[in-house]
């Protein structure tokens, strides 16, 4: 009775309006859809159908005859299986060191367990052609460990896909681990069970959704390794994404390439499928009670050995990189000092390039940033359209499938991404050629699917209660947005944008096509100079790879800081402790 | 005034159809405060949601002085909402959560500063979430719920997730308040003691349907069946034909005090009973015993230690028993537990 007076003036009366209202709803939720569609579709489903259109459409007509001839090559059936089991492989020797890891770096606690987090953190970050050219060096026979005779050889190129994806399965899996309810484990130790039974029967089926979702992402990135495989195959180990390379831009056999690149998309897509359903399991199991274990047991000790010796192993080829770089080869002899980096400024030896070095980082920072900015907008988007629940079946199996299309280009190779844009921005009305902007779109589109992986899943694990108490207190469903989605996601949102900062930075693949030799970034520009024989050009490119992976650490570490300095919670968390999302 | 027409709530979970709420007619007048009492899954919380505008009514009216909310959304209905476990927002401070729905001119402060001396937690303002106990949590719940001075605030099992010692003190600082601002409100919970010490009218709900509505005081003394009676705390139900002299006749619900071993009263002029003890047992409020009279078991209170097998007379208490509107049988009698 005493709170009637205010009643009337602010209440609606009228059921109109608020028939207005929602229609006005109806209308935002599709113009917001809008966004990542059309992007999407002009940017990704029509160049990559136009490559597919160029190689497998014949006077209108398809030619799956195609996909017998293409796959019943040996060699190409040689490439399939390699790319397979050096993925399988790769992700095998990631969990047996990762698994040790997350423990150690989630569920125990030691001095110095935050800076080893972000040590390892670091190689996910650089660019595969930075990582690519340090292992090449690290093995070659004049390298640290060349006795060892790795040079060019599989293990080499393992070892390089468990530095750059090692710590996926730590964060995915440690974040899952940190989570884990230890009652659990000390209920079934108290019915009876002996450490190792507890962890095989409890902790182990608890933590199978991370350790599956981990392992299938480290498979993905493993099976459409580009830069390493480009850099280290040395033309005797290829996979589907460098052989879709050789058969556009070597031998100009778009058939094949277009045949290979659908190969690669229906398993991407399988792929993604079987993990989307693991990670729906790993969601909920997300931020639960969780103890943490005050220093080293005995029992952790195995765990604790692995850990330090991955880590230190790690370190490594980082050194190799950084220190040879700074050794200089004249016409004296070797000798150490800044040449290296002085040559950055240069057009490089026999003037092998258009423009120096400094001028190519420059296009990389500029194109990085307007893609991250693209990027993230689409990305989240598309992220604050997933995370809503419709009431009805046929609302979720829209958003399910929209979720579907937009991790596409995760599986979609580079390449043809790249050559797509080629061949389908040549003539008007979408004349493009050599346009500049083409390079940031392709690369923002590359790293829009890992924005998403990062904002959705705090999205959706956000408590819808808080949205309602917000809307029950008079806020409008945009303000409801800003009041509590917005603030609750900032932190993925902040390791969302360094992420795609970094991804378009060390982008080869799509690059590659589209940057023209006048406006080349900068790992275009490393892979040419070591495309080239010459030690100084080798010297060059090992510099211009240091300051490239310097500039993506300090990225990452620049959006660290501020995060940091504008928290307000007291979260602990780091920016990229979010990469368990994806 | 809050007038709830033939609602229903229907889900739809996988092939199966569940009617959560099922055309229930519900009027709260001003100032009234409203217990929806039912246990776990009687569609109590749906109901809530619903007049929220969180759960879309399948058919029915939800109407607010004469003005149907069906196309009003949520956030201008102007109703308050307070949940199980306070949903304040982790990321602003006590005073952010509290003045959050407040217009930012004003006296905001002042405001706040109100809201929290209102509420039992003065100089809380600058507080973060996480350093908040459950109490201090829904009552900065309760003040967030309050500043709006929503036109219907509607609790949600508020103290579900608090211990027994702080869920009493709770209860009388949500009364008090309630009280103190006149604010109408309905209060959701499955414990019927919370539900009479804070409401005017309680509606027990049971499968989605009001079972029975009225004041305290009416569920209290004449609840409409076995099941009523059960809910509200009556602890034996006899059928008509239970034929036990100097009870009353008709179907009986009998609490433990109805029944009682006492010299004094056995020797005044009120009925009694002959029974024998067929079970003993001490609690914090007297000894709880089991006596079998005329092939029933029932409940009695005693303030001395009978042995198992003593014959006893029980005086007769009329205000621990209600007489039942509907017979639930001669299955229904179960004995004491």
């Amino acid at each position: 009775m005493s709170v009637a007076p205010v009643t009337a003036e602010r209440g609606p009366r009228l059921p109109g309006r608020g028939m207005s209202g929602s229609a006005w709803r109806t209308a935002g939720l599709l113009a917001s859809a809008a966004v990542p569609v059309v992007s999407l579709g002009l940017f990704f489903l029509y160049p990559v159908g136009s490559l597919l259109g160029r190689g497998l459409l014949v006077d209108g007509s398809w030619q799956l005859q195609a996909f017998a001839d293409v796959l019943g090559r040996s060699r190409i059936q040689q490439i399939l299986w390699f790319t397979l089991w050096q993925a399988a492989a790769s992700a095998g020797l990631c969990l047996l060191l990762g698994l040790p890891g997350a423990y150690m770096l989630y569920r125990c606690s030691f001095p110095g367990r935050g800076l080893v987090r972000a040590l390892v953190t670091i190689p996910f970050v650089l660019p595969t052609v930075v990582v690519g050219l340090a292992f090449r060096t690290l093995f070659a026979d004049d390298g640290l460990l060349g006795s060892w005779g790795w040079d060019g050889s599989v293990g080499a190129i393992l070892a390089a896909h468990v530095f750059l994806n090692y710590v996926v399965v730590v964060r995915t899996v440690g974040a899952s681990w940190a989570g884990l309810d230890d009652r659990e484990v000390l209920a079934a130790r108290s019915l009876g069970a002996g450490p190792v039974r507890a962890f095989v029967t409890v902790t182990l089926p608890a933590l199978a959704p991370a350790v599956l979702g981990a392992a299938s992402m480290v498979f993905l990135f493993c099976a459409t390794s580009f830069g390493i495989m480009l850099v280290m195959g040395g033309g005797r180990y290829s996979t589907l994404e460098t052989e879709i390379y050789r058969q556009t831009v070597d031998i100009f056999d778009l058939r094949t390439a277009a045949v290979l690149s659908v190969v690669q998309i229906v398993g991407v897509a399988v792929l993604l499928v079987v993990t989307g359903l693991l990670r729906s399991r790993a969601e909920a199991t997300w931020r639960t009670a969780s103890t943490l274990r005050r220093g080293i047991t005995r029992g952790a000790v195995p765990a604790a050995l692995i850990t330090a010796a991955t880590v230190l192993a790690m370190a490594v080829p980082l050194a190799v990189l950084v220190v040879r770089s700074l050794r200089t080869q004249t016409s004296a002899g070797t000798g150490w000092g800044l040449d290296n980096y002085r040559a950055l400024g240069t057009l490089g030896a026999d003037n092998i390039m258009l423009v120096p070095v400094t001028t190519a980082l420059g296009n990389s920072v500029r194109a990085a940033m307007f893609a991250a900015i693209g990027a993230l907008l689409v990305g989240l988007v598309v992220s604050a359209l997933l995370a809503r629940r419709p009431r009805s079946i046929a609302g979720r199996r829209l958003l399910s499938s929209v979720d579907a299309v937009m991790m596409l280009p995760l599986g979609v190779s580079a390449v043809t991404v790249g050559f797509g844009f080629l061949i389908a921005f040549d003539s008007a009305p979408l004349d493009w050629r050599g346009e500049p902007w083409l390079v940031p779109v392709a690369q923002g589109l590359v790293a829009m699917p890992l924005v998403v992986r990062m904002i959705l899943p705090v999205l959706r694990s956000t408590d819808d209660r808080l949205r309602q108490a917000a809307a029950v207190l008079g806020s409008s469903p945009l303000r409801v947005w800003r009041d509590v989605d917005l603030p609750i996601v900032s932190r993925a949102l902040a390791g969302a944008a360094a992420f795609a900062f970094v991804i378009p930075m060390g982008e080869f693949g799509a690059t590659s096509f589209l940057a023209t030799p006048q406006n080349p970034t900068l790992p275009v520009v490393i892979g040419r100079l070591i495309s080239r024989p010459g030690a100084a050009n080798t010297g060059t490119a090992l510099a211009a790879a240091t300051v490239l992976a310097v500039t993506c650490v300090l990225a990452v570490l620049l959006v660290e800081s501020l995060v940091r300095r504008g928290d307000r919670r007291g979260d602990r968390r780091n920016t990229v402790d979010h990469l368990g999302g994806f | 005034m809050l007038e709830i027409a033939g609602l229903s709530v229907r889900f739809v979970t996988g092939a199966r159809a569940v009617t959560a709420v099922d055309e229930v007619d519900l009027v709260v007048p001003d100032g009234d405060v409203l217990a929806l009492l039912g246990p776990s899954g009687c569609g109590k919380s749906t109901l809530l949601r619903a007049i929220a505008g969180i759960e879309r009514p399948s058919a029915g009216h939800i109407c607010w002085d004469g003005t149907d909310l069906a196309h009003t959304p949520i956030h201008r209905r102007r109703f308050g909402l307070m949940f199980q476990d306070g949903a304040l927002f982790p990321h602003r401070t006590v005073a952010g959560n509290i003045g959050y729905g407040l217009p930012v001119r004003g006296d905001r402060p002042a405001e706040i500063d109100h809201l929290l001396e209102l509420v039992g937690l003065p100089g809380y303002g600058q507080r973060r979430i996480h350093e908040l106990s459950g109490g201090q949590a829904q009552r900065v719940a309760l003040a967030r719920a309050l500043a709006t001075k929503p036109r219907l605030l509607l609790l949600d099992e508020p103290l579900a997730a608090l211990d027994a010692a702080l869920r009493s003190r709770m209860l009388e600082v949500i009364r008090d308040v309630l009280a103190a601002t006149g604010t109408t409100a309905v209060f959701v919970t499955h414990d019927q003691q919370e539900a009479f010490a804070i409401a005017n009218t309680v509606a027990l709900m049971r499968d989605g349907r009001i079972h029975q509505r009225g004041a305290p005081v009416e569920l209290w003394r004449a609840p409409l069946d076995a099941w009523a009676a059960r809910f509200v705390g009556y602890q034996l139900i006899l059928p008509a034909a239970h034929g036990i002299r100097g009870l009353p006749a008709g179907p009986l619900a009998l609490r433990p005090g109805a029944l009682r071993v006492d010299a004094a009263a056995v020797a005044g002029p009120a009925p009694t009973l002959l029974g024998v003890v067929s079970r003993v047992r001490a609690t914090p409020e007297g000894v709880v015993l089991a006596v079998a009279v005329g092939g029933h078991v029932l409940p009695a209170i005693a303030s001395e230690l009978p042995q198992v097998g003593d014959e006893v007379r029980l005086a007769v208490d009329p205000a621990g028993m209600a007489p039942l509107a509907v017979d639930p049988g001669p299955t229904q009698g179960r004995p004491p537990h």
